[in-house]
């Protein structure tokens, strides 16, 4: 059985048309297996080697130089992106520059610099009280304390400051927002309407006919503090209704149409 | 006005042609000189060997426009590599090495286009290699000539039916008639793998034509 295989191995080893050793041939003659084996090869390999060559095309050479100038002028054309395909590793690369950018690009946009809400850290939650604009009437001159004082040297002292309002505690409220962070709101809405009483007002206008009066409701103003340093003031301006009169006692009127001032 | 006996006098200089075949020069001294410039010396080497790369791309993929397409592309590859070229080895184990990649990767690319594979019906479920259905038509013909033609087109199909892991050896050695050791080179792998797949690829042959045998 062994020399069976060694027969086996030679005959399927061999060289198309080449004959076979003289030991083999006396083997083959004696053992059945090995010559139908011998047989089938002989008979395959004379039906697989009936296939007759094919011939290439007559302008075979021509398409081949026609291939190889365009292939030479789109190397020149564009030498950098001569190998580029798109293959899997471009398709990776592609890929992980797109996750990184939107990853980034949803970064900032949590960023607390750029949220609309004033948030800060732990529970130093603060809001930044709002300065107060409040106008002062000089004559027909606005002025407001926030404004140049040197319109209030020019006025020689004679400007009547209106007395501030006692300061109460406003309501503030806070909020828990995502990532641990809070939010703290607080509202100005509700502090105190300064009252005039109409005496008081006559009295005033007869000293000096120039008399002010805190606007109620006052402009909303919320200033958003931002943990980066930069500070937002948003300022919401009060509803009004018209001109006030006041009527004097010997009926001239005192108008004041100011927005938010009269 | 000349007239022109043969679209191959288009390409190549008749005298040149003749002075370059006349000196029966070496594949590898063709090269060198297609390296150094000389494009009909790369003329030279297409004109020795497009019938035989086609015919072998054509009998690895069956679709003789696409060897064609194929054999092109290699000569194209040969050219853009002539720098790259190695002289350890004869010329046609280099080329046919290209030709083989192509036609492999151009047989893989068609698999992936099938849209529905008929051939997991028929996979041997006991870890054995399967070959593609393909019925061979056994009625038999009239005429000798035909029968001839038939058996050959059986044979044809037959081969493009074998997995490529055995198609491009079996071919290599029983049609063009390479030896154990230049398919090896070729395939670029072990002489006992290439004996190994070339007789199990005339066992699946065998199974295919056994009307013919």
């Amino acid at each position: 059985m062994v020399n069976c295989k060694n027969i086996c191995r030679e005959i399927e080893e061999a060289n198309y048309g080449e004959a076979l050793t003289a030991s083999t041939m006396e083997h083959l003659a004696g053992c059945g297996h090995c010559h139908r084996f011998y047989d089938d090869r002989r008979k395959l390999r004379q039906l697989v080697a009936s296939l007759e060559p094919v011939s290439a095309p007559a302008d075979f050479d021509m398409r081949v130089r026609s291939r190889l100038a365009s292939y030479q002028n789109g190397a020149r054309a564009g030498s950098l992106f001569a190998n580029f395909t798109l293959g899997w590793p471009t398709l990776a690369l592609a890929s992980l520059v797109l996750v990184i950018g939107v990853t980034l690009a949803l970064k900032l946009l949590n960023s607390p610099a750029n949220s609309n809400v004033a948030v800060q850290d732990g529970s130093k939650s603060t809001v930044q009280t709002p300065k107060q604009e409040v106008p002062i009437y000089v004559g027909n001159e606005v002025v407001t304390n926030a404004g140049s004082r040197a319109g209030e040297q020019e006025a020689g002292g004679s400007i009547q400051r209106p007395k501030q309002p006692k300061k109460r505690s406003q309501p503030s409220s806070v909020a828990s927002l995502r990532n641990g962070r809070r939010l703290a709101t607080q509202e100005f809405s509700s502090s105190a309407t300064p009252v005039v009483k109409k005496e008081e007002a006559i009295a005033s206008i007869e000293s000096s006919p120039v008399f002010q009066i805190e606007a109620s409701p006052q402009p909303l103003r919320l200033s958003l503090d931002y943990s980066s340093g930069v500070s937002r003031t948003i300022s919401v301006p009060s509803l009004s209704f018209g001109s006030e009169r006041v009527l004097t006692g010997n009926g001239s009127l005192v108008k004041s149409s100011s927005k938010g001032s009269w | 006005m000349e007239t022109l006996s043969s679209i191959d006098e288009l390409s190549f200089p008749v005298a040149l042609r003749q002075e370059v075949i006349a000196d029966s020069t070496s594949d590898h001294a063709l090269l060198e000189a297609t390296r150094k410039g000389d494009e009909d010396a790369f003329a030279e080497l297409v004109s020795r060997y497009r019938n035989q790369i086609t015919s072998y791309i054509y009998r690895m993929t069956n679709d003789y426009d696409g060897a064609v397409d194929l054999a092109q592309e290699t000569f194209v590859r040969l050219y853009r590599a002539v720098d790259r070229y190695q002289s350890s080895y004869a010329f046609s184990t280099y080329i046919y090495r290209i030709a083989t990649n192509l036609a492999i990767s151009e047989l893989r690319k068609r698999k992936r286009r099938r849209l529905v594979s008929l051939t997991g019906f028929f996979q041997a479920h006991d870890g054995r290699e399967s070959c593609e259905l393909d019925p061979v038509d056994e009625r038999p013909l009239q005429d000798t000539e035909l029968v001839a033609t038939e058996r050959r087109t059986a044979v044809q199909r037959a081969i493009s039916t074998l997995p490529e892991k055995y198609r491009a050896p079996l071919i290599l050695r029983d049609v063009e008639g390479r030896s154990y050791e230049e398919i090896a080179r070729i395939l670029q792998t072990s002489e006992g793998t290439v004996k190994s797949r070339i007789s199990r690829a005339r066992d699946f042959l065998r199974e295919k034509m056994r009307a013919y045998l």
